[in-house]
C-alpha cells in the first residue's frame, strides 16, 4: 500500500472543496447559544418577572388615572361592575372539567396507532431532531420519544425516578444522571405503573409524553437485563401487530405470544434495526414499538426469535 | 454512560487549563476542516459530516473541557469519530436497506485533474469496516501515532496495530476487486 503513504495529499486533494466554513461556524454559534439558553430556561423566567410586574403596575395606575379624568369623580365613587369576574362551582358537581381525553382515558382498542400491513415506516418513534432523537437517558438507559400517545393522564404514572439533570442537545455527550434533549432541566421522570423499565413519562410543553427504552450510543441492556426488563410480562399484553402479517386482537393469544418472545429470545447485538414494525398493545392503553428483521426483534438491543415468528405466522392463520 | 462521554476523557488527554490555549474561533479555524473532512471521510455523508462537525465544536463551547496544548486537535478527533461510529451504527437500516449518499469527491475547484486510482482508494477506505477506516483515517490521514490513536481510541497498542495491519490487506483486497469486496 504504497500510496497509502500519500494519503494525506491525497484526500487534500480529492476532498479540497470541503472546507469548515464561515457559515457554519455560524450555525455552530448558534447551536451553542441555543444549548446554554436552554439549559438555563428557569433562571430566565426568575429574572424576567420583576420588569413585567413594574409594567403591569404602570398600566394599572395609568388607566386609574385616565378614568378618573374622563368621569371627572373620584374612581372610588363610581359604582362597581355588576359582571361576575370569577366563576364558581360548589363541591360535588356533575359539571364536566374541561380536561380534554386522553387516549389513556378511552377503552383499549379505541385508538388503533397503526394499521396493520404496512411496513417499516410506520413507526410510533419520533423522528430525530438534529443528529439525536428525542429522548431521556438515565444512568445510562436511554428512552425514546414515542409520537403517539401525544399526552397521557397521570393516573398511569408510577414513581417519580428524579429530575431531568441535564439539558443537552447531544444527550450522549451529556455527564450522567438524567439528561435529556427535549424535557427542560429540573423536570420530573416518572416510571409508568407496572411497567419497570419499558417506559417512562416526562412533561415537554406541558403534556405528559411517553418514552420507551431503546439502544443508543452502544448501549442496550444493562447488566443482567433481559428483554422483559425493557419491555413488559405477558399479562401485560392486550394485541399484537407486526406489520404485513397481522393483528393479534385476541388476548390470550396475544399473551401467548408475547411469552413465547420473552422465553425464547437470545441477545444478538447492542444495535437496533429492522425493516418491519412489531407493535405490543398495552392493557393499559400504551403501545410498545419494536423493529423487526431478519427473524430479530429491536428496540433496545437486538433480539432474535425465530420461534416467536413461526408460532405469530400460525396463529394469524389460523 | 456511554462510550464518549466520559467524564475523565479531558483528563486522559490532559488539562492544564493554561491561559495561553487558543480560543475557540482560533480552534475552530485550525481544526474544523480536519474534522469535517475525517467525518465526511468516515461516513460518506455530507450534511452528516456537517453536523458531527458542528456537534464537536458545539460541546466545545458549552462544555468548555481543558485542554492541554497541542493536544486539542486529538481531542476533537476523538469526540468526532466518536459521533460518526453512534451516527454510523444509529444509521444501519438507511445505509444498507435505503442505499446511503454515495461517497464522492468533492475536489478543490482548481483541482481539475482527477486521478482514477486516488478515487479508487479513497472508495476503498471509505468501504473498510469502520474499525479499520478508524485507524487508516488516523494513522495515515491525520499523521498520528499507534500511541496516540491506542490513546484516543482507549485500546491497547497492539489492537492498533493489528488493525492497520489487517486495514491494508483489507483495502488491497478491495481496489483489486474493484471495490466490489466487503
Amino acid at each position: 500500500m504504497k500510496s497509502l503513504t500519500n494519503l494525506p495529499d491525497i484526500a487534500n486533494r480529492q476532498l479540497g472543496g470541503l472546507e469548515a466554513t464561515s457559515v457554519l461556524l455560524a450555525k455552530t454559534k448558534l447551536r451553542a447559544a441555543e444549548a446554554q439558553a436552554r439549559q438555563k430556561p428557569k433562571m430566565g423566567r426568575r429574572l424576567a418577572w420583576q420588569p413585567a410586574l413594574a409594567i403591569c403596575t404602570a398600566l394599572v395606575l395609568c388607566l386609574g388615572a385616565t378614568l378618573w379624568v374622563t368621569n371627572g369623580t373620584a374612581p372610588i365613587t363610581s359604582p362597581i361592575p355588576t359582571q361576575n369576574v370569577l366563576s364558581s362551582r360548589s363541591a360535588g358537581s356533575t359539571e364536566p372539567t374541561a380536561e380534554p381525553h386522553r387516549s389513556s382515558d378511552v377503552p383499549v382498542g379505541s385508538i388503533s396507532m397503526s394499521v396493520g400491513g404496512q411496513s417499516s415506516g410506520q413507526t410510533l418513534f419520533a423522528d430525530a431532531q438534529g443528529s439525536s432523537f428525542p429522548l431521556i437517558s438515565i444512568d445510562g438507559a436511554t428512552y425514546r420519544l414515542l409520537r403517539s400517545p401525544s399526552g397521557i393522564s397521570t393516573s398511569l404514572l408510577g414513581d417519580e425516578l428524579g429530575k431531568v439533570s441535564e439539558f443537552n442537545l447531544e444527550p450522549a455527550l451529556g455527564s450522567g444522571g438524567i439528561v435529556s434533549n427535549l424535557v427542560s432541566q429540573g423536570e420530573s421522570v416518572y416510571a409508568i405503573s407496572g411497567l419497570g423499565g419499558a417506559l417512562v413519562a416526562a412533561n415537554s410543553e406541558g403534556l405528559l409524553r411517553v418514552f420507551q427504552r431503546v439502544s443508543y450510543a452502544g448501549t442496550a441492556v444493562i447488566g443482567n437485563e433481559t428483554l422483559g426488563d425493557t419491555l413488559c410480562s405477558a399479562s401485560d399484553v392486550a394485541w399484537l401487530d407486526l406489520a404485513g402479517v397481522g393483528k393479534i386482537s385476541n388476548v390470550e393469544d396475544a399473551q401467548h405470544l408475547m411469552q413465547l418472545l420473552l422465553d425464547g429470545s437470545d441477545y444478538m447485538s447492542t444495535g437496533a434495526s429492522g425493516t418491519d414494525s412489531l407493535q405490543i398493545g398495552l392493557s393499559n392503553g400504551l403501545t410498545l414499538q419494536l423493529f423487526v428483521g431478519d427473524d430479530a426483534i429491536s428496540a433496545c438491543g437486538t433480539w432474535s426469535c425465530p420461534d416467536f415468528f413461526e408460532a405469530y405466522h400460525e396463529a394469524v392463520g389460523k | 454512560m456511554n462510550e464518549y462521554s466520559t467524564p475523565d476523557e479531558d483528563a486522559r488527554l490532559g488539562k492544564n487549563g493554561g491561559s495561553d490555549m487558543p480560543n475557540f474561533e482560533e480552534l475552530y479555524e485550525k481544526y474544523a476542516t480536519d474534522v469535517l473532512r475525517v467525518s465526511y471521510f468516515y461516513l460518506g455523508d455530507r450534511q452528516r459530516a456537517e453536523d458531527v462537525c458542528q456537534d464537536v465544536f458545539v460541546r466545545l463551547m458549552t462544555n468548555t473541557p481543558e485542554l492541554q496544548e497541542g493536544r486539542e486537535k486529538a481531542w476533537l478527533l476523538k469526540v468526532a469519530l466518536n459521533r460518526c461510529r453512534d451516527l454510523w451504527r444509529g444509521a444501519w437500516v438507511k445505509r444498507v436497506v435505503l442505499g446511503s449518499p454515495t461517497f464522492e469527491m468533492i475536489p478543490a475547484p482548481d483541482d481539475s485533474e482527477r486521478r482514477e486510482d486516488e478515487d479508487a482508494m479513497m472508495v476503498a477506505i471509505h468501504e473498510l469496516p469502520a474499525t479499520f477506516r478508524e485507524a487508516i483515517l488516523l494513522y495515515y490521514y491525520q499523521g498520528y501515532g499507534i500511541s496516540e490513536i491506542a490513546e484516543m481510541l482507549e485500546l491497547p497498542e497492539g489492537t492498533i496495530s493489528s488493525r492497520l495491519s489487517r486495514a491494508r490487506k483489507k483495502l488491497e483486497q478491495i481496489i483489486h476487486e474493484g471495490g466490489q469486496a466487503q
